[in-house]
């Protein structure tokens, strides 16, 4: 009992992280409140569902349960594609307007839905879990489907790169630079305009992989990105903004919180209250979890 | 010139709206559905002319007004449930188990009451929520992302609260305070409710006039512009905003009991976070910070959406009004009324000043199109 | 305590941010009607000692008592920034920080000592003294001709000249002026001294600022930090002629000169 609580538990913090992992680039790093972000995990979920029909039309059958492995890239790079349009046709206008950016990019997350719904129609289309991932492990009277254990898998990997982009890459070290101080990085050189562009377009590439794993998770539609995105902002706040550790904590506290309080009530009011609970928290903390204080007052 | 100009902008409206009945009567209008949504464009400007109060001048946004405006509208929407069921309970609460009326529903069995609670309810809520989060100094866009969630919450519970308020399908097949609206039998009726709906309209509009022509509203303006240089001017600006929140829920509340009237029904989609966001996007289209501004964007979107978003259209709708509500925040901050205000005198003066060849070949078709809706709105 | 002479007493102020000490045991008193300068190189403490009288900033140990005119000590420390100037203690910050989008007068209404209350700032309108006050004060600041511009469209000096305006309508006993002169020529910062010196007949001014002549000009007293701590404190020409201030600071300020 305890042990199937956990692992719901980590099942739903790996989700709600895999939805915020890119929110903590796009928002936390460059403090741009990407509404669209939903869309982007749909992009990615779609994407999956594209590459699956195209195996089946091109692949032969013993290799079908392939296509998911190559969705992931897949995913990656198209969300990656349209997170560097976005950058540059919208976003890249609107630095330093944070509410602006967060109006900007709604008017953007309409059109990407209607943009799903002209492309695939307006019912949800079903992603086939590839054959590897069907059963599960089962230990005693207790099953951990590998569904879940690779949803896990997916984000502790997620997590890996990111940070090994972020922390010991040459170009995280631009990206952080630039974060920080724009015009001190300028003058040292570093293209900036290039810099921004890349990381947005990395933080919407993750939610592409992101969307690659809520596929399993049921039918894809339009609506798909709205429900992680309330999880997703409330993750990196909570976690305080610009801090990949806060991010991991923040949805371990959402995620495992969620499961507990289901056990006495229904998921959505469990949910609700989790919520609740947060907000409550958030007055005495504003700042979130893990603040990074500086001697700059305002 | 300047502030008349807004009063007189409104003052047509108005003719106009006050007409709109009369050109039905008149057979100008055929079909008196088109009456009906345009009372419910009454009630969209009322909710937005609260947003713009919070949002506009004080710059607080808020993504969580259509909860306001369901509170409003539920209160009501049972109001006239009850009065058809002479005050037993509902079907819905019967499927849902319950044996008698539940406590917060008997609070809206007459019409006094309705009209005290329908606004009494929301504005605790919101100034539970304000209190705390503006004494906390809880802003920006950290205010934005909890009022989101909030609202997300809320609607959560709203829904598995089913017994209560009918789940997912809300409350459904009301008459106005006036009787049914519904058909030519019952024009009188209609015609009494968009009147009054009319007079609420210019009430609300007046005193949010009033109260930023007021010292009070310089303050409003110096809280978006300089928050900590608010406070150090002695001023206890999370009152302020505290006041201007609730203030607005209150003008949200009472546009979803017109709304509901005009409506004849109410679902939990009217207090989502994308209805919400929808109210901000009237706004900012219209122009954000001049209550005209307000009015006029909640009348041109939504009259837009009416006509474009049957059958075909509806896709090439949202299209439209993503793009416009992007190209509004990133080019026309101050909407309808900025473009007529500022950006229209600005390029002709440039036009006279350089009539050179280097004209830019964008801007130019925006504002054309942009020009069009608001004349459309005006004539 | 204090004698009847001190408008405010800086108790064994420090301040601690994470790891940082940015203030050690300040100790000082402020007497009435005078100006006195807090000078330093950067990092020296002097705006975070700012923040602390007016509220901004919570001091990790000490206190901050001031002495209005005829009446009892009140701790500053504690209390919220609205209700400080409320009290009657000014500050005007290092950016000119005007209200853009308010025109000269709407700015300077906003000041005035009454109406802080949301309702009376929705039904009551300015008396006509106060009306006069505010054409007296922008006669003084040199506005007076700018009454109805955006304040968002005065230059540079203009604006620090509002805020300055903004402190005096507000009538208080003490104001804080955080570089007054910062981006101004000679003669702007001459009169600027001027002003301060007629002023000071009204109210306590306490002023931070780097400009060695305007020191000079207006000082009555100077405290110099330095790495948080009070170096020294005394008049100007004791000050110029001490060697450690020489050795931190004005010696360095003089080969930049």
């Amino acid at each position: 009992m305890f042990i199937n609580t956990l692992f719901n538990g980590m099942s739903l913090t790996s989700i709600i992280l895999l939805a915020s992992l890119g929110l903590s680039i796009t928002f936390g790093l460059m403090r741009v409140i990407n509404m669209a972000h939903g869309e982007f995990l749909m992009i990615g979920a779609y994407t999956t569902y594209v590459v699956q029909m195209v195996f089946s039309k091109l692949v032969p059958e013993q290799f079908q349960s392939w296509y998911y492995i190559a969705s992931i890239p897949t995913a990656f790079v198209v969300a990656f594609l349209f997170g560097s349009l976005l950058e540059k046709v919208v976003i890249s206008r609107l630095y330093g307007r944070e509410i602006d950016s967060l109006l900007a990019t709604f008017g953007i997350s309409l059109i990407l839905q209607q943009l799903a719904r002209s492309i695939f129609g307006t019912q949800g289309v079903n992603v086939k879990a590839p054959d590897f991932l069907f059963g599960g492990i089962t230990i005693g009277n207790l099953t951990f489907s590998y569904n879940r254990l690779f949803i896990i898998f997916s984000v502790v990997m997620c997590i890996v790169i990111m940070w090994y982009i972020m922390y010991r890459s040459g170009f995280g070290k631009q990206m952080r630079a630039v974060m920080q101080n724009r015009n001190m990085a300028q003058c040292m050189g570093i293209n900036s305009r290039r810099v921004d562009n890349l990381t947005f377009a990395i933080g919407s590439g993750i939610a592409g992989i992101a969307g690659c794993s809520i596929s399993l998770l049921g039918s894809v539609d339009s609506t798909v990105g709205q429900s992680y995105i309330v999880y997703a902002f409330m993750v990196v706040v909570l976690g305080g903004v610009g801090n990949l550790k806060g991010s991991v904590i923040g949805a371990c506290i959402i995620g495992f919180a969620s499961i507990f309080a289901e056990n006495y009530t229904s998921a959505t009011i469990a949910k609700a209250i989790v919520l609740f609970i947060v907000i409550l928290f958030l007055q005495k903390r504003p700042q979130g979890l893990f603040v990074v204080r500086t001697r700059e007052l305002d | 010139m300047k502030k008349h100009g807004e009063n007189i902008s409104f003052a047509v409206i108005v003719i106009i709206l006050a007409l709109v009945p009369l050109l039905l009567q008149f057979g100008a209008i055929s079909g008196g559905s088109t009456v009906i949504f345009i009372g419910k464009c009454m009630a969209y400007a009322i909710v937005a002319i609260g947003i713009d109060l919070i949002w506009g001048y004080t710059g607080i946004l808020s993504l969580g007004h259509g909860l306001y405006f369901a509170l409003g509208a539920y209160g009501m929407a049972m109001y006239l449930k009850l009065v058809s069921t002479n005050g037993q309970i509902t079907d819905f609460m019967h499927i849902g188990g319950l044996k008698e009326l539940p406590f917060i529903w008997t609070l809206f069995d007459n019409l006094p009451m309705t009209l005290l609670f329908m606004i009494l309810i929301p504005a605790v809520v919101a100034f539970i929520i304000g209190y705390f989060i503006f004494k906390n100094r809880v802003k920006g866009v950290y205010f934005s992302i909890i009022s989101q969630a909030l609202t997300w919450a809320f609607y959560s519970v709203f829904i598995a609260l089913s017994p209560y308020t009918n789940g997912n399908v809300g409350i459904t097949e009301i008459k106005s305070l006036f009787g049914s609206v519904k058909g030519d039998a019952n024009r009188a009726n209609m015609f009494m409710l968009f009147y009054v709906s009319l007079i609420v309209l210019i009430l609300v509009y007046v005193v949010a006039k009033f109260l930023v022509s007021r010292k009070f509203g310089k303050i409003l303006v110096a809280i978006r512009d300089g928050e900590n240089r608010t406070y150090f001017s002695g001023y206890k600006v999370s009152m302020y905003k505290t006041f201007v929140y609730v203030l607005s829920a209150i003008i949200a509340a009472i546009a979803g009991a017109i709304f509901v009237n005009f409506n004849g029904s109410i679902t939990p989609s009217e207090m989502t976070i994308e209805a919400s966001i929808m109210m901000v996007i009237w706004v900012a289209v219209g122009g954000r910070g001049t209550i005209i501004g307000a009015v006029i964007g909640a009348f041109v979107i939504n009259l837009c959406e009416y006509n474009l978003s049957s059958g075909n259209l509806v896709e090439i709708w949202q299209y439209i009004i993503g793009s416009v509500f992007c190209l509004t925040i990133l080019f026309f901050k101050g909407g309808l009324v900025g473009l007529v205000r500022e950006q229209i005198p600005a390029l002709i003066a440039k036009f006279k000043s350089n009539n050179t060849k280097n004209k830019i070949t964008k801007k130019p078709t925006v504002t054309k199109l942009n020009t069009k809706k608001g004349g459309l709105n005006h004539g | 305590m204090a004698n009847a002479n001190t408008v405010l007493d800086i108790r064994q102020i420090s301040v601690c941010f994470d790891e940082f000490q940015a203030l050690t045991d300040i100790n000082t008193k402020i007497r009435r009607n005078t100006i006195h300068f807090f000078i330093g190189p950067n990092g020296a403490g002097k705006t975070t000692l700012l923040d602390i009288i007016c509220g901004k900033t919570k001091p990790t140990t000490g206190k901050v008592i001031f002495f209005p005119q005829g009446k009892n000590g009140i701790l500053l420390t504690g209390l919220k920034e609205y209700q400080i100037v409320r009290y009657g203690v000014g500050r005007k910050f290092q950016v000119p920080s005007v209200f853009v989008n308010l025109t000269v007068e709407e700015n300077m209404i906003l000041s005035l000592k009454s109406n802080k209350g949301i309702f009376s700032s929705i039904f009551n309108k300015p008396s006509t003294e106060e009306h006069h006050e505010i054409r007296r004060v922008l006669e003084k600041v040199d506005l007076i001709d700018k009454l109805n511009f955006r304040a968002g469209a005065l230059a540079h000096g203009e604006k620090q000249w509002l805020e300055i305006g903004m402190q005096l309508v507000q009538k208080p006993e003490l104001i804080m002026l955080d570089e007054p002169a910062a981006g101004m020529g000679k003669p702007e910062t001459f009169k600027t001294g001027e002003i301060l010196k007629e002023i000071k007949k009204e109210c306590t001014i306490i002023v931070i600022e780097h400009d060695m002549e305007f020191v000079k000009q207006v000082a009555d007293t100077v405290t110099v930090l330095h790495e948080g701590k009070m170096l020294k404190e005394g008049h100007i020409d004791d000050i110029l002629n001490d060697e450690v201030v020489q050795s931190v600071y004005l010696g360095r300020s003089k080969k930049n000169d």
